[in-house]
Parts: C-alpha cells; structure tokens; sequence
C-alpha cells in the first residue's frame, strides 16, 4: 500500500519511537499498584508484543500510550512528543469491534478521518482502508449485518485509515473463532509489513498469536505489570506456524510464561534493558 | 385470507355478544345501541360530514398538543442529558412536576385558559413532555462509554460527539417515548374534550367540537348509537397515529438488531 500522497493527504507521523515509563494506580483512593515502574521503548516500525494474563493492566498500558487516559506518573513519548491525548496519529484497535450501530460500514470508517476534509476527500480515504481490507463491497452495509470477522476487518480498516505512525491492538481477536481468527492476524502482519515504517503493539494473552505476529514480546506479571521477560522473535518473516522452530518457541515462551504467572511477581527476573 | 381468519376470532365473538345483550334486552334500549344501529349511525355520520369534521378537530387538537409537548422535551431532554450546569438547573424543578398526573392540571389550565382550545392543547402537551423528557435524558445518558471512547480517541470535537453518538444513541429511547407520549396525549385529549363539553353552556358550543364533544354530546341527547361511533373513531384514529409513528420509529431505526418475535 502506497498512499499517493495528495496535497490534502494526512501525513503519515514519522514512524512511531515511543518511550514509556510509567507507574499508575488504580484510583486516587484505591492503592492498588496496576503498572509498576514500567519502562520500555518501541522502535519505529516495529511490532512489539505483550503478553499478559487477564487483569495484569496491559489494558491500562495501552489506554495510556493512546491518550484516552492521563492518570499516571512517569512520561509517555511519542516521537520525542509528550503524549497528553488523543491523537489521530496514533490507531487503536479494542476488543470489541466498538462499530457505531448507526452508521453504514463506509460513514463508520469515514467518521475515523479528520472532519474538516471535504467529503468527498473522507470517503475516498475511507474506502481506500476498506479495500485495504478486502472489504470494499461493505461500504453500504450496516453493522448489524457484519460477521464477527468482517467487523472486525472494519475495526481494523478504521484503525488505519489515518495512516498511523502507532497502531495499538488491544486483544482485539480474543472473540474470533480460530480460522477467523487466523485470517486477521494475516491481515494484521501484512498491513503492518505493508505500511513500512508504522509501529505496532499488540497486547495479547495468547503466545502462538504473539510469537506469529510479533518482531520482540515482552511479559508482563501478573497483577502489578511490570516486565517479567523479554525477547526477541528471530522467526524469519513469513511466519509458518507448522515449523519446528515456531512450535519450540512458543512451547519455551508458554513455559515460562507460566512459570512466571504462577510464581508471582515476587520471582520474577528482570532482564537488563 | 387465513392469516386475517385468527385475527378476527375475537371480534366476532364480541360482536355477537353485544348483539345477544341488546336483543334480550340486558340494558334498556335508551342506554345501549345494536351493533346494526351503531352501523347506520356511522354512515349518517360519515355522510353528512360531521364525523369528518369532528375528527380533524380532534386531530388538530392532539397534534399541536403532542407536537408542543415532545418538542419542548426533546430541546430540555437533550440539554439536560448533556450538560450537568443545565441539569442542576433545570432537572430539579423538571422532576418536581413530573410526578403530577396530567389531569390534576386541568383545574388550573381552566382557571388560566377557560375551556377553549389552549387548554387543551396545554394538557396535552404536559402529558407530551414529562413522558418524552425522561426518556430523552435517559436515552442520552444511556449511551455506551465504549463508544464514547470511539469519538475521543478519534480525536473528535464536542459537537461531534454529540451529533454523531449521543444523539443517535438517544433515538430508540426517545422513540419508544414518543410512542408511549402519543398514546397518552390521546387519553388526555379525550379527558379534555369530555370536561369542557360538560361545562360549556350554549353560548359556547362552537369550540365543542371533536370527537369527545361527539361523544358527550350523544350521551346528553341519548344516541348510545352515536356515542359508540365517538369511540370506534377514536380508536382508529389513535390506532392509525401510533402506526405512522411506528412506521416513523421503524425507518429511523433500521441499524438496529432487535427480537422481532417467534
């Protein structure tokens, strides 16, 4: 995919390097630590994984590097750029496809661009996303009328429609059914591998989707995240799920994984960053 | 043919109970009309155009009232769902009033207004809108944060926000309001039409006419036949109202998945 750039064409954000370093609480009142001295850096173009049970904050993570919440202590940078909200050059994808029930697949991803554009400017954009996509038909469906993975398609074609520099994924294909879900983690790489310079963080609880997907993954602990391990995925692209070398990983990623969930943080090892 | 035959069992039956009671004579014949004669008065009716005209009076009557009632709500619903500085303003004093039934109204707006057409409307139109207001503040704040979350990360304007999620998402609360408001304008029309039609002299029986005058009207010159007809027209017609706004509630809410019955 390469954008013709027109001069009302958003500019794509400088591939995302972002730095987190960030130490959040539950609430003001509640002391409950939910990510603990958390710090660690994105490089541009890269697609970083996290992997985490249910509950450990990884959730949280994202919501902070996207903005939508600004309850922490620490920085957050993107492109050297202090995060202090939203932003449409950073893409986010949720675990439910969170499609606006009232609106036709093509306003849906329309809604997604910048509202000053000319409409017609808006639904060309938009339907560039879809047919990235492979969704182009769709545009006059309503939400109600989309299978669990064509939804998601449209989550995920309105995720990228702005050209991000930083596309977030938060366990967005938890709810799919295995070969669905298969199929978008197909799509995913290859919009990722597609859009050359956009970094991706997928949070995830499920090793094979992260070790098929991702260039380095990092555990977080149970409970109060913080990074338990860190590795990188030397896999060469594209991934094969049937090979040995792909199946030994995740077998080893699992283990330790598990090892660590059900120690607790209390053993966990800190890699040197 | 077959599909109408079940929807017509009960009418039948009742049809012909009533014809039983008036032929043996199980209410004097002053107090009560025969199927057949309720039948002729209507086409008398129809015919020299009084039902006609006492229906678009009544109509008239209900639709300024509704249309009064649910726009005044729909305005104070939507400030009020989205802005707490209106709320605390306004929504106190709102849900004071609410509680009093409608036709606990009727002694003041007769005090203000006598028993003219603004009366009338004025009833209606405070059904209208205690029904319509709750619903619109509710429908609103009803919204799903998730979207919410949708527009903020999107990085939308306030004005956005509120045309493009709030809103929308207000509307199948707010329709259903409408509807339920619609029903209720109806009794309270009848309510009104019935009282002033009681305390109208002479003088005044110009401004009697509507389907509840009709009614009254009928019962005060014994016409049991005419008095039924004021009933069945006014079913229709509160039958035929809540099926276009149903049909304005089905096209406005297209997008949306609902259980439409086994």
């Amino acid at each position: 995919m390469t954008p013709t750039a027109t001069q009302n064409e958003p500019h794509r954000a400088l591939a995302a390097a972002v730095n987190v370093e960030a130490k959040a609480f539950k609430s003001n009142r509640d002391p409950v630590v939910v990510l603990r001295n958390l710090k660690f850096d994105i490089a541009a173009g890269e697609f970083l994984a996290i992997l985490g049970p249910s509950g450990c904050g990884k959730t949280t993570l994202l919501r902070l590097i996207s903005g939508l919440d600004t309850d922490y202590e620490g920085t957050i940078r993107i492109n050297s750029h202090t995060v202090r909200g939203p932003s449409r050059s950073v893409g986010i994808m949720f675990q439910e496809d969170r499609l606006l029930p009232w609106m036709r697949v093509g306003k849906n991803v329309e809604f997604a661009v910048d509202s000053t554009l000319p409409r017609s400017e808006k639904t060309r954009i938009a339907e560039q996303a879809l047919a990235l996509v492979g969704l182009s038909e769709t545009t006059r469906l309503w939400p109600k009328q989309l299978s669990g993975g064509m939804a998601k398609r449209v989550a995920l074609a309105r995720a990228v429609v702005n050209l991000p520099g930083l596309l977030l994924l938060d366990e967005p294909l938890t709810a799919l059914d295995t070969p669905t879900k298969y199929a978008l983690q197909d799509e995913i790489a290859r919009i990722h591998r597609e859009s050359a310079s956009m970094s991706t963080v997928l949070v995830t609880h499920d090793v094979s989707e992260a070790v098929y997907l991702s260039d380095r993954l990092l555990i977080l602990t149970p409970r109060d995240a913080h990074i338990d391990y860190e590795t990188p995925i030397p896999l060469p692209r594209p991934r094969d799920r049937t090979s040995a070398d792909f199946q030994d990983l995740v077998a080893e990623v699992t283990g330790l994984m598990l090892e660590k969930w059900r120690n607790g943080s209390r053993n966990s090892e800190r890699v040197e960053q | 043919m077959k599909k109408f035959a079940l929807n017509l069992v009960i009418p039948i039956i009742l049809v012909a109970v009533w014809q039983l009671a008036v032929s043996e004579d199980w209410w004097p014949r002053t107090l009560i009309a025969s199927p057949r004669e309720v039948g002729a008065s209507l086409l008398d009716l129809l015919r020299s155009g009084e039902l006609l005209a006492h229906a678009r009076v009544s109509l008239i009557r209900l639709m300024s009232g509704f249309a009064l009632g649910a726009g005044v709500a729909l305005v104070l619903g939507s400030a009020v769902g989205l802005s707490t500085i209106a709320q605390r303003v306004f929504d106190p004093t709102i849900q004071a009033l609410t509680p009093i039934p409608p036709p606990a109204w009727i002694p003041l707006l007769i005090i203000f207004f006598g028993i003219g057409e603004t009366s009338k409307v004025g009833l209606i139109a405070i059904g209208a809108f205690g029904v319509v207001y709750l619903n619109a503040v509710q429908g609103i704040r009803s919204t799903d944060q998730r979207l919410v979350e949708v527009a903020q990360v999107l990085s939308k304007r306030r004005w956005e926000l509120i045309t493009r999620v709030l809103l929308p998402s207000a509307t199948p609360t707010v329709l259903t309001g409408m509807r339920v408001a619609l029903a209720l304008s109806w009794i309270l029309l009848i309510a009104s039409e019935l009282i002033s039609a009681r305390m109208a002299s002479e003088v005044v029986r110009a401004q009697g006419l509507g389907l509840g005058w009709l009614i009254f009207d009928a019962r005060r010159f014994s016409r049991p036949d005419e008095m039924i007809v004021g009933m069945i027209s006014m079913g229709v017609l509160g039958k035929l109202t809540d099926m276009a706004m149903l049909r304005i509630q089905n096209r406005l809410l297209v997008w949306r998945e609902s259980f439409a019955g086994v």
